[in-house]
């Protein structure tokens, strides 16, 4: 997160109840992947009424680690001890049993159940033998007003946003009444509001004698929810500490190995030459869904060598916008033109085009788990003669796709599933690099990767607009948006609110995305006049509210 | 936990999901309704009681291994060695039998344990040995096979008249297969759509990586699957051997893959995860209604095997299509 985050951290409450023995504790754990040593001599205590983060590089061994604390993964050495008590789980129901719940990274909905039924799997309520449908509907609807989580019991998960599932993920864990909760980047799709709405929760569960294992790639929540800090690095421990002993800087170096200067966002081009015909255009994209619009008449421009980014809450039709523009959302109409050709509404079409789309689902979407990591990165554009598929060519394209996504090249051969979340991520960027785009659209670009290869992707966007690519980006982490953007568009229940230029603060955003935005009135979109709103390309906004780009 | 206010209503879901997912449930009983009425319209003699006791006849066979099938299918995998249980059972039935009804109830248990058996032995091939279902029930097929051949080369045997009436009897007007049929259906709709084991069924097909992460024994719930489906094709292996009155070798070539057609055509999934025994059932009486329209307009028995592999393949495409857009 960018400095500029106005939110009020939150006391770091007392270090655990450090008399009890911990909920869970690794002592020289190791795990290997075939080859891949993912961890290597590992400690690790979580205590009750403790928050302990768990922090590292993509890779680092992070996820690994919570496998094996859920019984996920079997270590190779090592003792895992359940409240002092050395244990071996059998497999994840025994970790389930020992009081151990998690939000897993990828998350582990099943697809074809709906919100209720994923959320009770395995501890459905029961009369007699059967399935006690009434309750089961009751008791989760109740759970998730508890939580405050906008998704319906019935609702079948395969048809919910990625944020809205990263949601019912969280849900899930927390109907457990686990004394060990386990979260995995549980806010990678998150906006601040449901964020905020988290560590809610969390504080609530330490207050209560919980523990909680907290992994994330965002240090700015590290420092301001956790007590107590562990660094991995490359499968190893490299310390432990109170959160409150230690510093962002000092984090970032111990992860990294070395001095990083992080959270620098790549400067802004002075001014972006706006005056020529844009590069992407869209006009009027609306998707009539029943009474509710999904999103409506929503037009935008971005001209060569800009970033565009998207800003707004969950369910506010950042993605839906973005699956609008190439295509693939059925029911929409749009005109979507690029260099002022007209361009189909179908992915092929729209690859034709050179409009790259990096997915925010990369388990669902964005690629093919069970294929090498060269062949998802060579699936933008498959180099073929006469019919055949060239080998070499291939090779060439994903070698470069995995360099400027600053992927290690010896991982070509591996399946995807075999990386870690972060690593999974650079391959989804790399696949559409690959098909050098005229545009780009990317869809939660850094979702999962660790702050060293995020800054290396914000320079990476910023040096393919420099290169004449224009470059729309969705990110629910608002400092993102923020540093790296050149305009930021804001929608609100599918509509374009505000046009803003890039380092605005938060508040600004947030106030427009959140409510009517007339609570902006004079919390800093000053200065906001010289970028755009005088191109015609902006929704003025509800009737009922100021328009918000040029003061 | 807090009292937060809410963030504004998430927007359901993707739009128009739901009707797609009623085109993929109820699509085969449109499809039932509109041959129902061709038939009754349009093909001489069809519109007769003697007709319609002919189709719920003929349909329990098919019927009885294709709700198997689907527990099977449901949780992603495949049985192509129901077939030649039937076949095994047909022959070992009437010919142990050969006529004497003081054997019935032995029969009816030797052909239960033998569905056992089988399905025990195909779900440890596929979860124990980790072997592709598709191998493992193929090598099952070749080793049932085998068997039959080893007890005989020939048609043998004959089922005593008490035996035929699973297949020829009634009970008030009803078809007595068919009543059985209908028996079991019921008994594995609500095992699917109302028992945890059933939810697990569907939760394995959909995301078996996910099932185990809840705690799910992925891997007796497959096992179940394969021991439900080869009982029924055990009990179907009963039917059809009552039906033909004796043992005859080949007597369940084909039902593999019909039972298959049926499950998909039905609805379910092939990948797994979603479907049920409701669409195979409506899917069974659309294929033995084509199959008794052929016949009435004199159309060669083998062209419905033409229709068959056509039927699959539309069927098919036509799921993926939706699942594709949804
Ligand atoms: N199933 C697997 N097979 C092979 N290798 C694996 C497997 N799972 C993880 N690995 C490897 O183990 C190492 C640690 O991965 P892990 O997922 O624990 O990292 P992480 O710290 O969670 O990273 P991220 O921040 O990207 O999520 C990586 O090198 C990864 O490629
Ligand atoms: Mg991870």
């Amino acid at each position: 997160m960018g400095p500029a985050t106005d939110r009020e951290p939150h006391a770091p409450g007392p270090p655990g109840h450090l008399d009890e023995p911990p909920v869970i504790e690794l002592r020289g754990v190791a795990k290997a992947f075939g080859i891949v040593r993912a961890l290597d001599g590992v400690d690790l205590a979580v205590r009750p009424g403790s928050v302990h983060a768990l922090v590292g590089e993509n890779g680092a061994g992070k996820s690994t680690c919570i496998g094996i604390i859920a019984g996920v993964h079997r270590p190779d050495a090592g003792t895992v001890l359940v409240r002092g008590t050395p244990t071996r789980f059998a497999g994840p129901a025994a970790a389930e049993a020992a009081g151990i719940s998690v939000v897993y990274q990828e998350q582990s909905l099943v697809p074809d159940l709906d919100v209720a039924q994923n959320i009770y799997l395995h501890r459905e309520p029961r009369r007699g033998p059967f399935l006690d449908t009434r309750r089961l509907y009751r008791d989760c609807t109740a759970h998730l007003e508890r939580l405050a989580i906008p998704v319906a019991a019935r609702a079948p998960v395969r048809g919910l946003s990625v944020a809205e599932r990263q949601l019912v993920e969280i849900a899930k864990a927390l109907s457990r009444d686990a004394s060990l909760i386990v979260m995995d980047e549980p806010t990678a799709s998150l906006t601040s509001v449901e964020q905020e709405h988290l560590f809610r929760v969390i504080e609530d569960l330490r207050a209560a004698g919980r523990a909680v294992l907290y992994v994330s790639h965002r240090l700015d929540e590290i420092l301001a929810i956790t007590d107590t800090a562990t660094v991995l690095k490359d499968g190893r421990l490299v310390r432990t500490m109170p959160t409150a002993a230690t510093s962002h800087q000092e984090l970032v170096t111990l992860m990294v190995g070395r001095e990083l200067v992080a959270d620098l966002y790549p400067p802004r081009p002075a001014s972006i030459d706006r005056s020529g015909p844009p590069r992407l255009s869209v006009r009027d994209a609306t998707i009539a869904a029943g009474g509710q619009s999904a999103i409506e008449d929503i037009s935008l421009d971005v001209w060569p060598g800009e970033i565009v980014g998207l800003a707004g809450l969950i369910g506010s039709g950042r993605t839906t916008l973005l699956r609008t523009i190439v295509g693939v959302e059925p029911g929409a109409t749009r005109g979507v033109q690029v260099d002022g050709v007209e361009v189909d509404p179908s992915p092929s079409a729209a690859i034709a085009a050179g409009i790259g789309f990096v997915t925010e689902d990369r388990k669902l979407e964005g690629l093919a788990l069970d294929l090498t990591n060269l062949a998802n990165l060579v699936s933008t554009t498959l180099p073929a003669r006469r019919g055949v598929y060239q080998a070499a060519a291939g090779r060439a394209i994903a070698e470069t796709a995995a360099d400027r996504a600053s992927l290690p090249r010896r991982v070509l051969g591996a399946r995807s599933r075999t990386l870690s979340g972060g690593n999974q991520q650079r391959v989804v960027v790399g696949k559409w690099l690959a098909i050098g785009p005229r545009v780009l659209l990317c869809d939660e670009p850094t979702r999962g990767i660790d702050v060293g290869a995020k800054a290396d992707i914000h320079a990476l966007l910023r040096g393919l607009a420099e290169s004449g690519m224009a470059i729309v980006m969705a990110s629910s982490d608002l400092p993102e948006v923020l540093g790296v953007a050149d305009r930021v568009l804001v929608l609100r229940e599918g509509r374009l609110v505000a046009e803003l230029p890039g380092g605005v603060t938060e508040a600004t955003v947030m106030a427009a995305a959140a409510v009517g935005g007339d609570t902006l009135g004079d919390s800093g979109a000053a200065g906001a006049g010289g970028t755009a709103g005088n191109d015609g390309t902006m929704t003025a906004g509800d009737a009922d509210e100021p328009p918000m780009g040029g003061r | 936990m807090t009292s937060v206010p809410a963030s504004p209503t998430a927007r359901p879901g993707l739009s128009g999901f739901d009707l797609r997912e009623q085109v993929a449930r109820l699509g085969v009983w449109v499809a039932l309704g509109v041959v129902l009425v061709v038939g009754i319209v349009a093909v001489p003699n069809f519109a007769t009681a003697a007709n319609a006791d002919a189709i719920l006849r003929q349909a329990a066979v098919l019927g009885i291994v294709a709700l198997g099938q689907t527990f099977v299918v449901l949780t992603g995998g495949i049985d192509l060695s129901v077939g030649m249980l039937m076949g095994l059972v047909t022959v070992l039935a009437n010919g142990i039998m050969g006529g004497d009804p003081a054997l019935i109830l032995p029969i009816v248990l030797l052909a239960l344990g033998c569905g056992l058996v089988t399905g025990v032995a195909n779900g440890l091939g596929v979860v124990a040995a980790r072997v592709d279902p598709l191998i493992v029930t193929l090598a099952m097929l070749s080793v049932l096979q085998g068997v039959i051949f080893i007890y005989t080369d020939r048609t043998v045997g004959s089922a005593p008249a008490e035996f035929r009436d699973l297949a020829y009897g009634s009970i008030g007007p009803i078809p007595t297969p068919a009543l059985l049929l209908g028996g079991l259906a019921v008994v594995c709709w609500v095992i699917l759509a109302r028992t945890p084991f059933g939810r697990y069924v569907h939760a394995v097909g959909s995301s078996a990586q996910d099932a185990r992460k809840a705690g799910i024994p992925i891997d007796r719930i497959r096992l179940a699957a394969y021991v439900v489906c080869s009982v029924l094709a055990a009990i179907a292996g009963l039917v059809l051997a009552a039906r033909l009155g004796s043992g005859f070798t080949g007597a369940g070539a084909g039902f593999e893959l019909s039972s298959i057609v049926a499950v998909v055509v039905g609805g379910t999934a092939l990948s797994g995860g979603r479907g049920g025994v409701a669409g195979t059932l409506a899917a069974v009486l659309l294929l033995t209604i084509l199959a008794t329209m052929l016949n009435l307009l004199g159309i060669s028995p083998f062209a419905q095997r033409v229709v068959n592999g056509v039927v699959i393949v539309v069927a098919v495409a036509v799921y993926t299509a939706q699942r594709r857009e949804a």
